[in-house]
């Protein structure tokens, strides 16, 4: 190869190396998971009365299979439970965020307070307490 | 790391519970049990192991006992495990103690006792609901954790442990430094392959063994989930009662009430789900883990031979074990467990 089609190629090469690279996020925080985008995913799950999904946000290294069941969340926070859940009047406050949210159900306030574990660029929460009380991963 | 600490490790670790039998409930290879210091014979489904006796485990065997109470006990291979009694302030208590090996213990979170683990020297107070201790014969612990949290006391020392975590205790010392623990999950995708493979050595004796293995679950399961439903019918109508009390006698009367009756019987609804939940998720990950292995090591097996009598009867009774499986598991399952 001669010296001039070297340095073409060579070009070509770097060219594309370096369209390639402004096309990636170097900070690799684009799809990350902060606390805040942590607790709003939970407290829009809460309002929702999608229950079967709050588990997910827990530390896979912390998780307890058991409560992956909605029926568990349901129970501990007031809602009725036959077959699945129902929830009379659900609101959820988040001012305490991200340490801290309000689940209202009929008229009864739950505090919800988390601690946080770091998987990569994305936060979950390493325990999640209910009134005061560890409620997961669950405790003797 | 972990293989590292099971090998340093040799350790004595007795567990102190009520004084109960243990049955066998399940068992794999050819365990055997020893009597009052007599030889070891096989054990067999259903056997009780009483105090004074040991359940000796080989490089392939693995046991499972079950306490009534809802404790559950699995002895791994390549260890002893022994039934003691022995008396401890003025009552007697049932010693577990693994003198070689691993053992993993599942204490019924309703029971909610505190339980004492000793060996050698150290003597360690633990209360949670599932946690491994793997023992050897220089005195020296390590308690892993799989589920909930455990407390452990060495030398006047307190640690506690979470779901994920593990410390070491030498003989007479306060406890080590606490590291991730390593340990077994609750499911079977950690089976070796080998292991799956003498199954298939007579792949529908070692199909059916796995589908009594999965009744059992299932028959858990079943009986947990009858519980469950007990429990949230009676938190159902303590709630209707709690909604009356705050109408008719104001906030006051309410918060005590809901204090003093409604959380207690929250808590017992959510154990009881946490419960039947441990079944269901079992029988899952024995069906994803095991059963799918197995099938496709039998389908690669037979690949050309389709037709030959043993596939046939292993697909009949494959067939039959999903179907069970669909009927009774399955409707339990959630997203998240998928």
């Amino acid at each position: 190869m001669k010296m001039k089609q070297l340095v073409w190629v060579l070009t070509i090469i770097m060219a594309a190396i370096v369209i390639t690279m402004a096309g990636c996020d170097m900070s690799g925080s684009e799809d990350s998971i902060s606390r805040s985008e942590r607790v709003d995913l939970f407290a829009s799950q809460l309002a929702n009365e999608d229950f079967d999904r709050l588990n997910g946000n827990v530390h896979p290294s912390d998780r307890d299979g058991g409560q992956n069941a909605g029926t568990v969340w349901a129970t501990e926070l007031g809602c009725t439970v036959n077959g699945t859940w129902t929830c009379v009047d659900v609101s959820v406050n988040k001012s305490g965020s991200p340490s801290s949210i309000v689940f209202s159900e009929e008229g009864t306030d739950y505090t919800i307070s988390f601690t946080y574990r770091q998987q990569g660029d994305d936060y979950y929460f390493k325990t999640v307490s209910i009134g005061g009380t560890q409620f997961a991963p669950p405790t003797p | 790391m972990k293989k590292l600490l099971i090998v340093v490790l040799v350790l004595l670790a007795p567990v102190f519970l009520m004084a109960q039998d243990a049955d066998v409930v399940y068992y794999e290879g050819r365990p055997e049990i020893r009597r009052d210091g007599s030889r070891g014979v096989e054990l067999d489904f259903g056997d009780a192991v009483r105090p004074g006796e040991s359940v000796v485990t080989g490089r392939r065997d693995f046991v499972e006992l079950d306490q009534a109470g809802g404790n559950l006990i699995r002895i791994s291979p390549d260890t002893v495990f022994t039934l003691r009694e022995v008396e401890r302030d003025g009552q007697r208590e049932t010693v577990m103690s693994n003198t070689v090996g691993s053992v993993r213990y599942r204490f019924d979170a309703l029971a909610g006792r505190q339980q004492r683990v000793a060996s050698g020297t150290v003597v360690a107070g633990v209360r949670g609901t599932e946690f491994t201790v793997f023992a050897g014969s220089d005195g020296s612990s390590l308690f892993g954790v799989d589920t909930g949290m455990i407390t452990v006391e060495s030398a006047g020392v307190e640690v506690d442990l979470a779901a994920g975590e593990a410390v070491e205790i030498a003989a007479g010392e306060a406890p080590g430094d606490i590291v991730r623990w390593l340990g077994p999950a609750l499911d079977f995708s950690d089976w070796e392959e080998e292991r799956i493979d003498a199954f298939l050595d007579d792949p529908v004796v070692g199909l059916e063994r796995i589908q009594r293995r999965m009744r059992d679950f299932m028959d858990d399961q079943d009986t947990a989930y009858a519980v469950w439903q007990e429990s949230n019918r009676e938190l159902n109508e303590i709630r209707d009662e709690m909604s009356r009390i705050r109408e008719a006698e104001g906030e006051e009367a309410y918060a005590r009430f809901r204090q003093e009756v409604e959380r207690p019987a929250t808590t017992r609804a959510v154990t009881n789900i946490l419960n039947y939940r441990y079944f269901t998720l079992s029988a899952f990950s024995l069906r994803r883990h095991v059963l799918a292995r197995m099938y496709v090591n039998m389908k690669a097996q037979y690949l050309n031979n389709a037709e030959a009598s043993v596939f046939q009867n292993y697909l009949a009774l494959h067939s039959e074990v999903l179907d069970e499986f669909e009927e009774r598991v399955a409707p339990l399952l959630v997203v998240l467990d998928i």
